[in-house]
């Protein structure tokens, strides 16, 4: 199953990752978004098998969760009041709506892991590339994913060495980023002074902004993808017609 | 034979500089040749390159004069992308060079840019992995290759768009012994192809299997010719701040293969009153491991089951191929990483016991590159961190930190920016920053990476001078010839774990002869080992073979 997932039409699985979002999107009701988001993990799980990755992430959801919690009741002001303090009135609805974006935004945080687990940068270049999007653009978005792990290291390295002169990256978050801070110098320098050369590599390879290369593989689409962008197109259209008849929503008039 | 290129009265200041990196250079090669560039930190070698490349005025903004000529066509007024497919540019950071998750994708890169038809660039792609000895790598992932596999990778990816004129930056300073050989072979199959090359290098061993060798000295053209004459001339290479290798004068060279001639004879007593050393290390042992693993998230195994003594006051090498496990054993003992298992003690405590502020007191630890480490705003307050980081202040602090910088020859640079200072120079500040500290062990991981030889000369004997007054030292390097000269205890690792401890010259002897160890010798103790006085230095030659010499 992971594999017929990999080997959708990028395209197809750009499509997926928009249409996971719209669905994320269309309810503001915490019990729908559950349901949309328990099949986010499901689909997480089972088909594109990255459970351990999604184990990992759970700390950051929770805290979204909870700082979703904490900031939106105050800009719900209908439904019975739980309770106030001073300015901050925290209401049912309020409550019920934070509960929703939270859901939302870990949510989000699902679908943009099943995506980048599934499609290499190079895919994502091609997807966008078939969306008739810039070459340039297609590129330098498929060049971040890739340099991604290079920061990292980068990073990593700083801290290190960070260390080894006797800086303990351990305690509260202030002091934390009290020790993180000055690094930015350090890794915003060494990865300026690499980009550099890699714009004179990439322009000495044929690169250049305007080009639009002719791939050596490039993606076929199958039935799976039509089946898979007919499934997209069954969810979302039902989802925005139970919306449009007044399921999902505890408040209507906001998204 | 037709030229690659000519460059005729080149000169060239970068945009802001008040002196040119280049004046008036005056080169030319012919096709299908290999030349190597030699000579200290900012003769202007990359300058070269960057002329040949297109890469200057335009993408590195200055001015210039001078004509350049590519394969008999006008460069001037061309951009790199212009000559794209002709030549190639490897850089020696790998990651600059690398693009794609995929080595497939990293080698097609430029054909599809090219507009090459897919049956093409697959062709072009499995012809260029299996040229740079990467059959069977196309899926792998780039992320996990291996330092030497990145710069294949990176070559290959050259040779793809079909360059004519491939140009090595340093290429191979970061790779292990076995990787530079394999590039230097590379670049020689190349060449017997019809590509041309140009590589700038740092080590003088690494040039003789190229066809020319340029030395630049002060932004000019010092000499050009055959390595092994220009190498042999200590006057030539000394204005040029290249190691020599006079005993080549000596050497007769078989396909590449250097022996001594069969008529030099070495002399017993000399050679053994050379090599008797004294033993003044003490036997208080400072590093203890046993049992040592240290395993990586996601599995692999870096070290398996290390047992390793080093006693005050030693000096040690840790050599071995890339990804044998050496940094990860560096980074146990100085409490960067946490060992999975195993016992690890620093003068006779257990690590796991000891703070990681208290551990910095125990060792300091210099990281390949300097710029890692450094962030402040200026050369005294970066060396200062270190010690202010340990609660010293006051007088005391700024005694340290003078002190410190003293010792690197530095103290007058206290006030200037370290993100301006030459490599070397930041090198030094970085090594200050971990002497103010005053740690009893120093860990140096490639200490001497993108240092010409005269820069490395001088940090080794710097670090001579600091062992002098008590400090044991660990280097973890590839340079054989510094292992040769400067360190007397070789410890070699292979797939994590210690294969072999003993004296360098023992190791290098060992190595001279079988290539089990996985360690490239020096040039000079590859061509005495089989006399049976296996020397690590030219001194040692000249000494115990001088004396057959006419």
């Amino acid at each position: 199953m992971s594999k017929n997932i990999r080997r959708l039409h990028p395209l197809t699985k750009i499509l997926w990752l928009l249409g996971g979002l719209v669905l994320l999107l269309v309810f503001n009701d915490p019990i729908y978004l559950s349901a949309v988001f328990a099949a986010a993990v499901i689909f997480a799980v089972i088909p594109c098998r990255i459970g351990r990755q999604l184990i990992k992430a759970v700390p950051l959801l929770v805290v979204f969760f909870i700082a979703s919690l904490i900031i939106w009741p105050p800009f719900i002001k209908s439904g019975v009041t739980w309770f106030s303090l001073g300015p901050y009135v925290v209401t049912i609805h309020g409550t019920a709506y934070a509960a929703a974006m939270g859901l939302r935004i870990a949510g989000t945080v699902v679908v943009a892991l099943c995506f980048a687990s599934t499609t290499s940068p190079e895919e994502f270049a091609a997807g966008l590339r078939s969306m008739k999007a810039p070459s340039a653009i297609s590129f330098t978005l498929s060049l971040a994913f890739r340099l991604l792990p290079v920061v990292a290291e980068t990073t990593a390295r700083v801290v290190e060495s960070q260390k080894a002169r006797g800086v303990a990256f351990s305690g509260g978050l202030v002091r934390r980023m009290k020790l993180y801070l000055p690094l930015i110098v350090p890794v915003v320098l060494l990865n300026l002074r690499g980009s550099d050369q890699m714009a004179i590599g990439l322009e000495l390879r044929g690169f250049a902004p305007s080009k639009r290369p002719v791939p050596h593989d490039p993606p076929r689409s199958s039935v799976l993808d039509v089946m898979a962008v007919f499934v997209l197109i069954l969810l979302i259209a039902s989802a925005l017609a139970a919306r449009l008849a007044g399921y999902g929503a505890i408040i209507p008039d906001r998204i | 034979m037709p030229a690659a290129f000519s460059i005729s009265n080149l000169a060239f200041t970068y945009k802001g500089a008040t002196e040119p990196a280049v004046k008036s250079v005056n080169l030319e090669l012919g096709k299908g040749r290999y030349l190597s560039v030699m000579g200290r930190s900012g003769v202007g070698k990359t300058t070269v390159l960057y002329a040949l490349s297109a890469v200057i005025p335009e993408r590195k903004k200055g001015s210039l004069e001078g004509n350049r000529l590519l394969f008999g066509e006008p460069l001037d007024g061309l951009l790199p992308s212009d000559i794209a497919g002709k030549v190639a540019l490897v850089f020696q950071d790998f990651e600059a060079s690398l693009f794609s998750t995929e080595a497939n994708d990293e080698v097609a890169l430029g054909p599809e840019y090219l507009g090459f038809s897919p049956a093409e660039t697959r062709a072009r792609v499995s012809e260029s992995l299996r040229t740079c000895g990467l059959d069977g790598f196309g899926e792998r992932k780039v992320n996990q290759l291996s330092g030497g596999e990145k710069q294949r990778l990176a070559v290959a990816a050259a040779l793809a768009v079909d360059a004519k004129l491939l140009l090595f930056d340093e290429a191979t300073s970061d790779l292990d012994p076995k990787g530079k050989s394999d590039v230097a072979s590379l670049a020689v199959d190349l060449v017997k192809n019809g590509r041309t090359v140009v590589s700038v290098e740092t080590e003088a061993e690494a040039t003789l299997t190229a066809d020319e060798l340029l030395l630049l000295t002060g932004g000019r053209v010092l000499t050009k010719g055959k390595p092994a004459e220009i190498l042999t001339d200590a006057r030539i290479c000394s204005k040029a701040g290249v190691q020599p290798l006079p005993f080549l004068r000596v050497c007769d060279e078989h396909a590449g293969d250097w022996r001594l001639r069969r008529d030099i004879k070495g002399d017993k007593n000399v050679f053994e009153a050379l090599t008797t050393e004294a033993c003044r290390v003490s036997h208080s042992p400072v590093i203890q491991t046993d049992g040592l693993t240290y395993s990586y998230p996601g599995g692999a195994d870096a070290l398996a089951g290390v047992r390793l003594t080093v006693n005050a006051g030693e000096i040690v090498a840790v050599l071995g191929q890339n990804g044998s496990g050496k940094t990860t054993l560096a980074k146990c003992v100085a409490g960067i990483i946490t060992p999975t298992s195993g016992d690890l003690r620093l003068f006779g405590r257990d690590t796991t016991e000891i703070p990681q502020l208290e551990l910095a007191r125990y060792v300091g630890y210099l990281f390949q590159n300097p710029d890692h480490q450094i962030f402040s705003e200026s050369v005294f307050d970066e060396v200062a961190f270190g010690p202010r980081n340990i609660g010293i202040k006051g007088d005391e602090l700024k005694a340290r930190t003078r002190a410190a910088l003293e010792t690197v020859g530095m103290a007058e640079r206290r006030t200037d920016d370290p993100f301006a200072l030459t490599k070397g120079d930041r090198q030094r500040t970085a090594l200050a920053s971990v002497l103010a500290v005053e740690p009893k062990i120093i860990i140096l991981d490639e200490p001497t990476t993108g240092l010409d030889f005269e820069e490395v000369r001088s940090v080794m004997e710097l670090l001579r001078d600091l062992n002098r007054k008590g400090i044991t030292i660990i280097i973890v390097t590839h340079s054989m010839p510094l292992v040769a000269e400067y360190v007397p205890r070789s410890v070699i690792m292979r797939d994590g774990a210690i294969v072999m401890d003993g004296s360098t010259r023992d190791v290098m002897a060992w190595s001279a002869k079988s290539y089990e160890l996985g360690i490239e010798p020096p040039l000079v103790t590859k061509i005495t080992a089989e006399t049976g006085y296996p020397c690590l230095t030219n001194y040692e030659f000249e000494e115990t073979f001088g004396g057959s010499i006419e």
